[in-house]
């Protein structure tokens, strides 16, 4: 080390020593500072008496959560009710992420269309919407949603394949595993294997026959055969479990399929729910009821409407639909907008027999509320599959009988008692003296999976698989506020390969699409792929804007549970960390890919 | 220093008598692991005009940018007119205010004009005023020939009187000693001739240089003594006329038949 | 030999026909694609206008339009904010002006006028309604535009131009929080404060204060000193790996925990304007680092060798060609920031965003509308939101590509 014989150097002049000085100093003014914020926290909390630890996580959280991947009911505690947010972010990111690739991808390249058209929307597009908050984004589409969307009971939009589409969200059907999945698993098991094996194989053959070609196609072919041969297989027994149990209450149109351990038919409490169990359930004769009201639907009020639960076609013998009151029967007629969900209550002015536009309203223009009205369902039959928690439910039909005893009592409402006045139309189960409704249910055999449509029993969808309006609007607004910028980083990166490149590869005879997919696109990815990443992870942080929805993502629930428990500090520490996680997985995902990116260069 | 040595060590002093301002013993130099000055002896009198000439990577630029502590060295001693360049942060920049450098890439500062690139250092280093230090600018800028473009910005201007400009900053520091890493390797053909022709009138002036370039022609013009280096070494020392009529390496020998 | 005279091209190159046979019917799938996009975008654009004009409840959005605009600040003194702006115009239009004589500001002249226009415009708005307004917007109109013509006509303001702007921007924040007493100087707490005039605020005050901050931590990021540089990249990846929402809501609990004061004595403004700027600077940090990396290290040993100290060389030499190879970045930072703002409804603050989403929508008059009046005012904030940073957004642009040719 060269130093000054004479003398030795002041340390604050010495290179080697000043930078050494300048950390000490530094590193004990942060030290500092951190320990007054300390200090002032702790003393704070201590006077505040707030929780500052996590013994809260196993309390009670009482929090209704209605987006749930994993069972969850509010008695759950606040530790699962977090772990259910999480995945709630991770739901709408892993969507939101594919969906805004999708997106984004084609309108950049519209971008770039030779068709002028399509070139410029795709331009105000992006103008359009990139530079607007997406708060603002996110708090458009739900009101769309919520506001201009039919309610559920109402009249979903029915699109084909059973799919329902309503401001309660979107459902269709979905496979869930059945009765011998458990059989079939080492089948997909060998059948990985395989696909394995012969795409090793069908590499080296394409490499042996020196000419380019696919290993996929004939790969997917072995997965596929394999896995269906042991779907036919191992469906072809009955593996349904020896005790599994239904218990049904017809009169509250709930059921629930359990193992029953002791075989009393009866669901105890430590017997376990079996979920997943396709049934049939019967009514040889109910009656659904309902009152009229003025809707708003679609931002305006539609007066006057009776609802019932809905009835597809084929799951009854006959409906009748009739008016309870007498005082109300005479005065008023009933007109179906569309059987047998929804109808008209009207009063018949003219005295033709049918509804005229203008006779749901009286002079005053008012709607007629609280006309109360039932539907007799006769032969009613439904397909069903229990949900994950083994919950059946269908409309709520009440028994014919207890019609009658209300007709018999008059509408009057005036002296009726007991079981015969208006409550006993919505039944009270366990009263004996009460009609009781003549329901059966059936298991149906189920393969190694099995098919659940979605259904609408009353207020909300069941079966099938369910998105929630909330997280429609969020998903809606996130991939088209996220794909704007995707657009432009996949314009940029097509723009970025020199020209040279195309005329090069057109020149060596290759045709457009070769050129595309061999030059330009190879290299195109490797300039958006990295920018593209990072956009994945804004999507991922973006998601904390679900509040504005009504979802419940990580943060929103964070931010519910610090309301609750006063506990601040574990919380923030908790959120902190999620999203710590998710960025540390997007930068670990984007060092892969700048590795196996990277152009080899001089 | 290493004490163990296998090849005798060429040591390049300078003539005695003259008054020495650069001296250089026993460097020794790492990157890492790899060595890249291998026990350098070198000075330099005052006025002399010394050429480094080698294979690229053997070390040249390393060397001279050890001189004013752009690489810090490891082992040896380096003395810049009496001043020992150690880590005491004075002596740095004492040295550096005495050492003018001009590099292969210019290293103008693009976003302020060629008159403020050259009186940048003299007002905040020299603490000149702002009028003492444009007018010496202007001097030097007359002296390398382009006093007109005082106020365009670096990119206005062509390579060859960007390079003349980076002289002109630096001799406007008034050093005592110009380093040369390069200065005409990055220029176009027609435009080496002009920078040379300034460089060959400061050595006429009798400024002290030390100089990295291929450029033999003005080896032979103004040089007093060449030093080849080869490996991180200094493999032979000589005036400009042993190196053209007999030089006595191998290595010496190969590389000059390559360059001539 | 004989020149051959140009010839006028074969029929069917120019002309409406062959422009639109070649950018729309080019192929039967181009044919197709134009007729059906063409179609699709004709009815979205027809049933909008059919329901902006026509089925749109507009009322409560325009009957509460001083709620978004200011929020409870008091009616009689909305004189001040509207002269505060014209404050801040005037030092934009002095320096445009400026900058225009010298022959260069095309971009922030370009800016100011756009800006001040809509200024101008949206406070107009007011005047019915408010007679203090009145005399303000027309001091405001002349402060503004004669701040572009001094600029313009007399270069040697150019001198006073730091001054102007060191004196103007405290002068404005007096005017809008006031300075005490019960005069017309009164103070208007915070809390009174919302509507696009609380965006602005947190905006600008977010962006001013995160760019030394910012260039602070990005020095501190490419510093050789390992503590230094260890807190710099651990506070700039911790403040990006989490949201800024989360961040707010982080800091409305923190800061008085922080301080082990009350949380009542301080006010949601100072909050979120903690937030902000913490979250900003880190961001400002990556943007800072970028033109630093962009300057080769030659620059910096040109310095060193001529003399100059570390530090003089980071403020004379690399920090001036980094700062100027970000500014498009900056802007874009800018205008992030302003969308960003609308998140400070999670301390509850009422800025423009919140006023819409909540306050309007509770009105007694909004609840008479079935459905709500949300889907109205979120698309007029979506418009309002627009104007100001779409215009930002040209100027990012022009400023990247001026940069790009630039003085290098
Ligand atoms: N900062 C550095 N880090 C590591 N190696 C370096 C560095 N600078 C130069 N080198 C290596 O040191 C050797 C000598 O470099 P240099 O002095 O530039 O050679 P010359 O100027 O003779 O071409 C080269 O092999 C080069 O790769
Ligand atoms: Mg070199």
């Amino acid at each position: 080390m060269p130093t000054d014989p004479q003398r030795p150097i002041p340390v604050w002049r010495n290179v080697k020593t000043l930078g050494i000085v300048a950390q000490v100093v530094f590193v004990a003014v942060l030290l500092a500072a951190l320990a007054i914020l300390w200090t002032n926290v702790t003393s704070a909390l201590a006077r505040s008496d707030l929780p500052a630890n996590f013994g809260w996580l196993d309390a009670r959280a009482g929090i209704p959560i209605s987006e749930r991947p994993i069972p969850y009911t509010a008695d759950d505690p606040y530790w699962r009710a977090l772990v259910i947010g999480f995945l709630n972010t991770l739901k709408i990111a892993l969507i939101g992420v594919v969906l805004a690739t999708l997106l984004g991808v084609a309108v950049g390249v519209s971008r770039l269309s030779g068709n002028w058209l399509l070139r410029q929307i795709a331009g105000a597009y992006v103008e359009l919407l990139r530079n607007t908050p997406l708060a603002v984004q996110i708090i458009f589409w739900y009101t769309a949603a919520i506001a201009t969307l039919p309610p559920t009971i109402s009249a979903p939009i029915r699109l084909p394949g059973g799919i329902y589409f309503s401001n309660k969200g979107l459902a269709f059907p979905f496979l869930y595993p059945g009765f011998a999945f458990q059989q079939w698993l080492p089948w997909i098991l060998a059948a990985v294997v395989l696909a394995a094996v012969v795409h090793r194989l069908r590499r080296r053959a394409i490499r042996a026959s020196e000419r380019p070609g696919r290993a996929w196609p004939a790969t997917l072919a072995a997965f596929v055969l394999v896995t269906g041969v042991g779907y036919v297989v191992a469906s072809a027994g009955d593996d349904r479990p020896a005790d599994l149990a239904i218990e049904f209450t017809a009169d509250r149109g709930r059921g629930l399929s359990f193992l029953d351990a002791d075989g009393d038919g009866e669901h105890d409490r430590d017997e376990a729910r079996y979920g997943f169990v396709p049934v049939t359930v019967r009514v040889a004769e109910g009656a659904l009821t309902a009152r009229s009201q003025n809707l708003v639907e679609q931002r305006t009020v539609k007066p006057s409407v009776v609802r019932y639960a809905v009835l597809e076609d084929g799951e009854y013998d006959a409906v009748d639909a009739r008016l309870l009151d007498e005082d109300q029967a005479e005065r008023f007629d009933l007109h179906w907008v569309e059987k047998p969900i929804s109808a008209l209550v009207y009063e018949d002015r003219n005295g033709d027999g049918a509804w005229q536009a203008g006779e749901e309203v009286d002079a005053n223009g008012e709607g007629f509320r609280n006309v109360q009205t039932a539907l007799v369902v006769e032969g009613f039959r439904r397909d069903l599959v229990s949900d994950r928690d083994g919950l059946i439910r269908i409309p709520g039909f009440d028994p014919v009988a207890s019609l009658e005893a209300e007709d018999a009592t008059g509408g009057s409402g005036v002296g009726s008692v007991g079981a015969s006045g208006p409550v006993g139309l919505f039944g009270t189960p366990g009263d004996d003296d009460e009609p009781t409704l003549d329901a059966t249910v059936e298991i149906r055999p189920s393969g190694a999976l099995v098919y659940s449509t979605p259904t609408v029993p009353v207020s909300n969808y069941e079966g099938g698989f369910r998105f929630t309006a909330s997280y429609l609007a969020l998903l809606l607004a996130l991939v088209i506020y996220t794909a704007t910028f995707i657009a432009e980083i996949v314009r940029a990166g097509i723009l970025a390969v020199p020209k040279g490149q195309t005329e090069a590869s057109k020149a060596l005879g290759l045709s457009g699409a070769q050129t595309f997919g061999l030059v330009i696109f190879p290299q195109a990815v490797r300039i958006i792929l990295p920018p593209m990443i990072s956009q994945f992870l804004n999507l991922t942080k973006n998601s904390s804007l679900a509040p504005l929805a009504a979802y419940a993502e990580i943060f929103a629930i964070s931010t519910i549970v610090a309301n609750q428990t006063g506990a601040s500090v574990p919380v923030i520490i908790m959120i902190i960390l999620s999203y710590l996680v998710i960025s540390w997985f997007f930068a670990l995902v984007l060092n892969i890919v700048n590795a196996r990116m990277a152009i080899v260069e001089r | 220093m290493s004490a163990t040595e296998a090849v005798p060590r060429v040591a390049a002093h300078a003539p005695e008598g003259g008054e020495r301002i650069i001296t250089i013993d026993g460097l020794n130099k790492w990157f890492g692991d790899f060595h890249v000055l291998k026990d350098i002896d070198l000075s330099v009198n005052r006025g002399e005009v010394v050429v480094v000439i080698g294979p690229s990577g053997s070390g040249k630029s390393t060397l001279i940018r050890c001189v004013n502590r752009l690489e810090e060295h490891q082992e040896g001693v380096i003395t810049v007119d009496g001043t020992p360049l150690t880590d005491d942060v004075r002596n740095i920049d004492l040295i550096r205010r005495e050492t003018g450098m001009v590099f292969q890439q210019f290293n103008l500062f693009p976003h302020i004009t060629v008159m403020e690139n050259i009186t940048l250092a003299p007002i905040r280093v020299r603490k000149w005023k702002k009028s003492k230090a444009e007018e010496r600018a202007m001097y030097f800028l007359e002296k390398v020939g382009i006093p007109e473009q005082a106020h365009k910005y670096p990119g206005q201007l062509s390579g060859g009187q960007q390079q003349r400009v980076a002289i002109a900053r630096a001799l406007t520091m008034e050093p005592k000693v110009m380093l040369f890493d390069e200065p005409t390797s990055a220029l176009d053909p027609e435009v080496i001739g002009e920078v040379l022709q300034v460089m060959v009138t400061l050595a006429k002036e009798g400024m002290t240089m030390v100089v990295v370039t291929h450029e033999m022609g003005f080896a032979r013009e103004v040089g007093d003594r060449v030093i080849f280096m080869d490996a991180g070494q200094i493999v032979e020392v000589g005036t400009p006329e042993h190196f053209f009529e007999n030089p006595q390496e191998e290595r010496t020998r190969s590389f000059l038949s390559k360059i001539l | 030999m004989q020149m051959i005279p140009s010839r006028p091209p074969p029929p069917g190159e120019r002309g409406l026909v062959a422009w639109a046979r070649r950018n729309l019917f080019s192929g039967p799938v181009n044919g197709v694609t134009s007729v059906v996009v063409g179609t699709l975008v004709l009815l979205a654009a027809w049933n909008l206008l059919g329901w902006v004009t026509g089925g749109a409840s507009w009322q409560p959005l325009w009957n509460n339009l001083k709620l978004l605009a200011v929020y409870r600040y008091p009616a009689d003194l909305l004189w001040r904010p509207v002269l505060a702006a014209g404050t801040l115009l005037m030092l934009t239009g002095l320096s445009a002006g400026l900058a225009r004589h010298a022959g260069k500001g095309r971009i922030i002249g370009g800016v100011y006028w756009w800006f001040t226009g809509l200024a101008l415009a949206l406070t107009a708005i007011a005047i019915p309604f408010w007679e203090s307004v009145r005399v303000a917007w027309v001091a405001a109109s002349l402060l503004a535009l004669g701040g572009y013509a001094a600029g313009r006509l007399a270069p040697g303001l150019v001198r006073i131009q730091t001054w102007a702007w060191a004196v103007g921007l405290p002068a404005a924040v007096v005017l809008v929080y006031g300075l005490g007493g019960d005069g017309p100087m009164e103070v208007v707490r915070t809390v009174e404060w919302g509507g696009f005039l609380l965006t602005l605020v947190l905006a600008s005050v977010g962006i001013t204060v995160a760019f030394p901050l910012g260039i602070l931590l990005a020095l501190g990021r490419q510093s050789r000193l390992p503590a230094i540089k260890g807190f710099s990249i651990g506070y700039i990846e911790l403040i990006r790996g989490a949201p800024l929402i989360t961040w707010l809501f982080i800091a409305s609990l923190m800061v008085p925990l922080l301080l082990d004061v009350s949380p009542d004595s301080i006010p949601a403004l100072t909050r979120a304007m903690v937030a902000v700027t913490l979250f900003a600077s880190a961001y400002m940090a990556e943007n800072v680092r970028g033109g630093l990396q962009s300057i080769p290290n030659g620059q910096r040993e040109a310095a060193r060798a001529l003399g100059l100290s570390g530090w003089q060389t980071t403020r004379l030499i690399v920090l001036p060609q980094a700062l100027r190879a970000v500014i498009p970045a900056i802007v874009g930072q800018a205008i992030g920031l302003f969308k960003d703002t609308s998140l400070v409804f999670i301390v509850g603050l009422f800025d423009f965003f919140e006023i819409g989403r909540r306050v309007i929508p509770s009105q007694p008059e909004s609840l008479l509308y079935p459905g709500g009046v949300l889907l109205e005012i979120s698309l007029f904030m979506a418009v309002v939101y627009w104007f100001f940073t779409y215009r930002m957004s040209i100027a990012s642009r022009q400023l990247e590509k001026e940069l790009g040719v630039g003085e290098r």
